[in-house]
């Protein structure tokens, strides 16, 4: 069920009309959670169990954090117990092919006939997401930022709230448990900041990602065909394409919840106009950078430690992000080469720019620049089915040449053009706000128009969105 | 009494929300109608080959039969021209227009096609007793369903559907998909996308496959695995036939006098342009409770009209033989052989006086 389909319009009619008719706190967050399962159940039965696997485990473990119940030194084993079995869920699910299909390969790599066992399991979708906001509530709970909740119903609906049960935003315990403690109250709804919101979002992921996806998808497919041009232009409309998908559902997401009367963080801000890597990051899944950052980065040592371990901290969670995304090499490349980016950022920083005069507007623009280029020479590995693809696509990205003849049936570079105008029009000035002060009856007309032309230009046959996948 | 809603009255929620699907529907529907005039036809398995093979060489043909799926698969028009030859009539030249699930819009609308193209040379149209109109949401809203969802053949498309021999619970049904079908496509969906990203997926031309038997295929000589599995079923439910066949007998279905006052419209709204008009009834086993009384009650209530009602199993046993079925509803190569010598037969029977063809033949 994906955000932009009929049935979903229609499930979410029935959630938003039932939640708003009860008045007790309780009831609704009966409503929502059960409704959650309803929305996840509709993608794969099976994984019900898993999720509520991991939501007894949670509340289990949250149990034991009780002020006076338990010794710290049990709490720690508890967190412990809790954050393993979690990850052991993730991990079979997600990476003990990867693993053991490497392990094989190395095996025999070094003269070892080893045969791989693997299980072939299907990825439950999301399971990401919500292993991570399980973590979230039990580390949260262990550092006394929330108390632990003795109604298990509560951690259900924390952890399965379907806006963003299947692609985040990774929602902090710390941040959503204090929002449940209360009836949320209709008149605190910013409906129409909420329904502005969702369109943009849904003008991202249908409008745009979903009608250039069959263009990217005919590069990634056969590089060697397309000249250099269309194949840095393909790299380029990829980066659009991931970029719209993934904030468009994010943007939804959040829409969503407000309008259930939730607020969720921010997860995009204008990411492609960043002047650095490190600021790529600040904008950029914001839930899962500051994730990793608040639950890997400083828990490793942080920037404590020195610089040498400081760029191991950073390294190590780079590559641990990037194999968050999926279980292949591809993902760990990615996630190193932006690792490798930060790393040697903080040394220019250090060492370069500290000690000489700034560009101003220039220096921006060219760090800018510069970001982008290296953004989407990652998103290559991203992106590529395969290691030989990504680096023949490597190639023809950083040396501009290819045999390939081939073209795209599009006009990529003025799209590509026009489309970063808007990004950078859109973090100038927000058109949300200008629709927001039109009076309440301009308001609905202009909102009315504009579903319409949205829904012109949404291509037919769905497509799911690229996170659900991670 | 105010009933509020935070800080805005229900009736303020009521009357915006008014206004926003006011501004939606006008928009929406505008501009698929507007795009929708301005667009071309799109690509339709079956249809758009065969009228692209019918428009190349539209003077040679004089006779077309335009009709389901047991027109494509069980006229072959070769044996049809062959067939009426060996009875010492004027061999016509006949096209295949068989589309499967044509329904009674579509049919209506391929006759104003094929007569767009080749009014001047055409002499006889036979029609068959078509499909209803679609009864599940995916044919709706899939591309050849929406195309055929346009206003101008709105009266078409519910003159079928309260036309057709079912209960009216079923009729009632049908007409909510139909109206499903307009709502999605005054939706506009995808229309202003379909222009800006045209879909650069290349569908199989089929258009040579039927310029060689005249608009016929061969189902048993198809490998696709959707027919593969109706053909298991069929070999595998020998008592599901025998039980279709009791239908002929035992079957009533209601509504026949509107359905038989439908083909009659439509026959002589044919005749009214200069027109034969002829109404093929295919054999199909699980229609026997339904289109052989349709044609039947034709017959009597307009005994002028030419009806080849070959889905009579104690009229044709011949064509009932399990062995020419390929399917519960579709005969083999050799079925269509069969059944197409047959309407060769009869319809030069029906179409001159006996001296006329000895002399044909002599000559």
């Amino acid at each position: 069920m994906l955000f932009v389909e009929l049935r979903f319009f229609l499930f979410f009619a029935l959630v938003f009309t039932l939640v708003w008719t009860v008045r007790r706190n309780g009831a609704r967050k009966a409503i929502l959670t059960a409704a959650s399962y309803v929305f996840y159940g509709a993608w794969d039965p099976r994984f019900l169990g898993l999720i509520l696997f991991v939501t007894l485990v949670s509340y289990i473990v949250g149990t034991r954090f009780e002020p006076g119940k338990t010794s710290a030194t049990a709490k720690k084993r508890w967190l412990t117990f809790g954050v393993v079995t979690v990850l052991g869920v993730l991990g079979v699910f997600k990476y003990f092919d990867f693993f053991a299909e490497s392990f094989g390969t190395f095996a025999n790599l070094i003269g070892l006939p080893v045969n791989a066992v693997t299980l072939g399991l299907i990825l439950p979708v999301g399971i990401s997401f919500f292993t991570f906001q399980a973590i979230s509530y039990m580390v949260d709970a262990y550092q006394g930022h929330i108390p632990a909740k003795r109604n298990v119903l509560d951690i259900a609906f924390y952890i399965a709230f379907f806006p963003q049960l299947v692609a985040g935003p990774i929602v902090r315990a710390s941040d959503f448990i204090p929002q449940m403690e209360t009836a949320r109250r209709w008149a605190d709804v910013g409906v129409r900041s909420a329904l502005v919101l969702f369109l943009i979002g849904f003008v991202k992921k249908a409008c745009i990602s979903d009608n250039i996806a069959p263009y990217v998808d005919m590069v990634f497919a056969a590089p060697e065909t397309f000249t250099a041009a269309t194949i840095v232009g393909g790299v380029l409309l990829y980066a659009v394409q991931i970029y719209c998908d993934f904030s468009g559902y994010s943007d939804m997401a959040i829409a969503l919840a407000a309008l259930l009367g939730y607020k969720f963080p921010a997860n995009f801000a204008s990411p492609y106009l960043s002047p650095d890597i490190q600021d790529f990051w600040r904008r950029w899944h914001i839930s899962l950078s500051s994730w990793l950052r608040d639950y890997l980065y400083i828990p490793l040592g942080g920037n404590r430690n020195g610089n040498m371990r400081r760029n191991v901290n950073l390294m190590t969670t780079m590559l641990l992000g990037g194999l968050w995304h999926g279980a292949s090499f591809n993902f760990v490349i990615w996630g190193g080469l932006h690792g490798g980016a930060l790393i040697v950022e903080r040394q220019w920083n250090k060492y370069i720019a500290s000690r000489t005069p700034s560009l101003g507007w220039i220096g921006t623009l060219a760090g800018t620049l510069m970001t982008f280029y290296w953004v989407n020479l990652a998103w290559i590995f991203f992106r590529a089915t395969s290691l030989d693809q990504s680096l023949q696509m490597a190639r023809t990205y950083l040396t501009w040449q290819s045999k390939g003849l081939e073209t795209l049936p599009i006009a990529v570079w003025p799209m590509l053009i026009a489309l970063g105008l808007i990004h950078w029009l859109s973090n100038r000035m927000n058109a949300g706000d200008v629709l927001e002060r039109l009076a309440p009856n301009t308001f609905a007309l202009s909102y009315g128009a504009m579903a319409a032309l949205a829904l012109a230009f949404v291509p037919l046959g769905y497509r799911p969105f690229i996170y659900f996948q991670f | 009494m105010r009933i509020s809603l935070g800080t805005v009255s229900l009736l303020t929620h009521i009357r915006l929300l008014f206004l926003f699907a006011v501004a939606f529907v006008l928009l929406a529907a505008g501009l698929s109608l507007y795009l929708r005039a301005s667009s071309k036809m799109p690509e339709l398995t079956v249809i758009s080959p065969k009228l692209a093979v019918y428009r190349a060489d539209a003077a040679a043909y004089d006779t077309v039969v335009i009709g389901t799926s047991r027109t494509l698969y069980h006229v072959i028009p070769e044996i049809l021209e062959a067939g009426m030859a060996a009875e010492g009539c004027r061999a016509p030249k006949v096209f295949n227009f068989g589309v499967h699930g044509l329904t009674g819009a579509e049919q209506d609308w391929l006759i104003d096609e094929i007569l767009s193209i080749g009014a001047d040379h055409l002499k006889h149209i036979i029609l068959e007793d078509p499909l209803p109109e679609a009864r599940d949401i995916a044919n709706v809203t899939s591309e050849r369903g929406r195309y055929f969802h346009g206003p101008s053949l709105w009266p078409a498309s519910l003159a079928s559907i309260q036309s057709f021999p079912e209960s009216l619970p079923k009729r009632f049904f049908r007409t909510g998909i139909f109206l499903y079908g307009v709502g999605y496509d005054l939706s506009g969906v995808g229309r202003a996308a379909a222009t800006a990203f045209p879909d650069q997926t290349e569908g199989v031309d089929a258009t040579e496959a039927f310029r060689i038997e005249d608009g016929f295929e061969a189902l048993d000589e198809l490998d696709v695995p959707d027919i593969l599995a109706r053909r298991q079923d069929f070999l595998d439910n020998p008592q599901k036939f025998t039980d279709a066949l009791a239908l002929y007998a035992n079957g009533v279905s209601p509504n026949l006098p509107a359905r038989a006052a439908y083909m009659e419209r439509k026959l002589r709204e044919l005749e009214a342009r200069g027109l034969q008009a002829s109404l093929y009834v295919s054999p199909d086993p699980l229609e026997l409770d339904r289109t052989p009384q349709v044609a039947e009650m034709l017959r009597k209530q307009a005994p002028d009209l030419q009806i080849l009602n070959y889905n009579q199993p104690d009229k044709y046993p011949a064509l009932f033989e399990r062995a020419i079925w390929h399917d519960f509803s579709h005969v083999t190569r050799a079925g269509a052989t069969r059944l197409s010598e047959t309407m060769g037969r009869d319809l030069c029977a029906a179409s001159t006086p006996i001296e006329e063809r000895t002399a044909n033949a002599v000559r």
